[in-house]
């Protein structure tokens, strides 16, 4: 096994009188898929949200590589090697692909202006490394389909380093033949650049082949943690039935 | 993108210009004797300054995808109290063109406390301040004044002056908004807060910005006012604000929020101008030019309508 990146021991998050998760432990570890399953209020998303900053934790501690870590803002999280890549993206229509790849972390000259000449070169060579058929960084993302947006998403991650990438609900919006290129694309960054991703989905069957390992939640609690080769995905399914998801 | 693309998408972004032309010609037309002079061009560009400021202050507002009912009113109150500041030597004479300014900020930070900070909605924090501010005015002062010094009116007086800061505060609003990050980060916000929240843009601070911006311009606009009339009237900038609405939209400034390019509003502007002018040379009495600027209100709306569903055929064909 790789070394441990990220560990989290006892989260607590309330929503009000709402326990939201309840002293949740796990690890991450370095290039491996870990996917988070449970049905709707299960945690996974919650537990999504407090890793990248978006909410912050009520108790426990989170450690990203030996340092104890408390984001109060997505871009600490970012700043800290924690992308995510949200259900919709967190694409910005209005801007083109390579103004959403660099957003919040443009390239400028001394004089604060910005290099959109060097930024769309980068994002061009990055899109091309993902094996996406972009020409034209000045297109808007909102022009571009679900496969290619999820993988302007994704380069944002790669091209700041990110150590760890936060994948909600993935696939939604997406092909058959835009998930298959999703697949590679991960695959390719896990073999690649060693990043680490956590994935939420209800769908068993599509992220079964993609994971590592699997942590089964209900009501807030982590009720299975589990590696790919100990356990079927019929097996997945009984469980979660067992546990009344 | 095909350069064919390409170029219809900059043409439809850029169609102020040709409507520009078109409504000139028009009036042109009408009254070439008028309308060709140079002292008639020149007019037409002097005159719409100060309401080009308002423009300015909806567009501001407009990119970061809210609206802001208060802009006239901000300028009204400006030119009040700078009014009595300047009239009564509250201030060295220098100071006296920074105190409308000043005012028009205080104005927009309010606005942006209630919007930006609080979360009020936009339509309504305005409408509510829409009302204060003119109430203050009023209050302030309610009879014109005509003695100021010389310094104060500059600016709107000299007719190159005025559109030289027009100018120039439009150069510099096009590199803060398309050349600095600050600038992504504020049509990001525009275009969507939500995307913007999850990458971690201070949002209310820029909501913040933009109305101070927003009040910043309406102050400007105050002082030029002031200039260009040679005296303070207590309906000054009145009714102004669905005019810099339809300059906005028709220069181009979507009001989804986040697209439309700043310079464009001077075609906006100049717009106005020719149609103020023109309508003033055909002797148009003010209840049609009333009739005439609603329908040129709901004229920007269906445009800018139209321009969105143009671009989003075009880009689904290729």
């Amino acid at each position: 096994m790789n070394n441990i990146i990220l560990k989290a021991n006892n989260l607590h998050k309330w929503y009000g009188s709402i326990h939201a998760l309840k002293g949740v432990d796990f690890s991450v570890y370095e290039g491996e898929i870990l996917g988070l399953l449970g049905g709707n209020g299960a945690g996974k998303s919650t537990l999504i949200n407090i890793l990248s900053g978006v909410y912050k934790k009520d108790e426990g501690e989170i450690i990203l590589r030996n340092k104890e870590i408390n984001f109060n803002s997505p871009q600490e999280a970012r700043n800290s090697g924690i992308e995510t890549v949200f259900q919709d993206q967190a694409l910005v229509n209005d801007l083109n692909i390579a103004q959403n790849i660099f957003l919040s972390r443009e390239i400028t000259n001394k004089f604060g202006f910005v290099k959109d000449s060097i930024m769309e070169k980068e994002s061009a060579n990055l899109i091309k490394s993902l094996g996406l058929n972009i020409p034209i960084m000045q297109k808007e993302v909102q022009y571009c389909s679900g496969g290619e947006r999820q993988g302007i998403a994704l380069s944002r991650a790669i091209y700041f380093k990110a150590k760890i990438v936060l994948l909600d609900e993935p696939m939604t919006a997406l092909s058959a033949e835009g998930k298959n290129r999703m697949y590679d694309i991960i695959q390719k960054m896990r073999i690649e650049e060693k990043i680490s991703f956590l994935i939420i989905s209800h769908d068993i069957e599509k992220i079964y082949s993609l994971c590592d390992r699997f942590l089964i939640f209900n009501r807030g609690e982590k009720k299975v943690e589990i590696n790919k080769n100990e356990i079927t995905i019929k097996e997945i399914e009984k469980t979660m039935l067992q546990e009344g998801i | 993108m095909k350069l064919g693309t390409k170029t219809y998408l900059g043409a439809l972004e850029n169609i102020i210009w040709p409507i520009v032309f078109i409504v000139y010609g028009i009036f042109c037309i009408l009254n070439a004797d008028a309308m060709l002079s140079v002292r008639m061009i020149k007019d037409i560009a002097y005159s719409a300054i100060p309401l080009g400021f308002i423009v300015l202050a909806e567009a501001i507002v407009l990119l970061n995808g809210n609206f802001d009912l208060s802009v006239g009113q901000i300028a009204g109150l400006s030119a009040a109290v700078g009014a009595i500041f300047a009239a009564n030597d509250l201030v060295p004479p220098a100071f006296t063109p920074f105190v409308p300014i000043i005012v028009g900020t205080l104005c927009g930070c309010v606005n942006g406390i209630l919007v930006g900070k609080i979360g009020l909605n936009a339509f309504l924090a305005t409408l509510g301040t829409f009302l204060v501010f003119d109430g203050i005015q009023l209050l302030t002062r309610h009879t014109v004044i005509f003695e100021f010094p010389e310094i104060y009116l500059v600016p709107g007086e000299i007719w190159y002056v005025s559109i030289l800061i027009f100018v120039c505060a439009l150069g510099c609003l096009h590199i803060f908004l398309y050349k600095t990050k600050y600038g992504y980060h504020y049509l990001a916000v525009g275009s969507s807060q939500k995307a913007s929240g999850m990458l971690g843009l201070p949002i209310s601070k820029i909501i913040f910005l933009s109305f101070v911006l927003s009040g910043l311009l309406s102050g400007i606009s105050g002082l030029f006012y002031t200039g260009y009339l040679g005296a303070y009237g207590p309906l000054i900038a009145e009714d102004t604000v669905f005019m810099a609405f339809a300059a906005a939209v028709l220069g181009g400034i979507s009001l989804k929020g986040g697209r439309g390019k700043i310079i464009n509003v001077f075609g906006g502007v100049i717009l106005l101008g020719i149609i103020s002018s023109g309508l003033t040379v055909l002797a148009v009495s003010p209840y049609v030019r009333r009739v005439l600027f609603g329908v040129l209100v709901v004229t920007a709306i269906i445009i800018d309508l139209m321009k969105n569903r143009i671009r989003e055929k075009v880009m689904k064909e290729n």
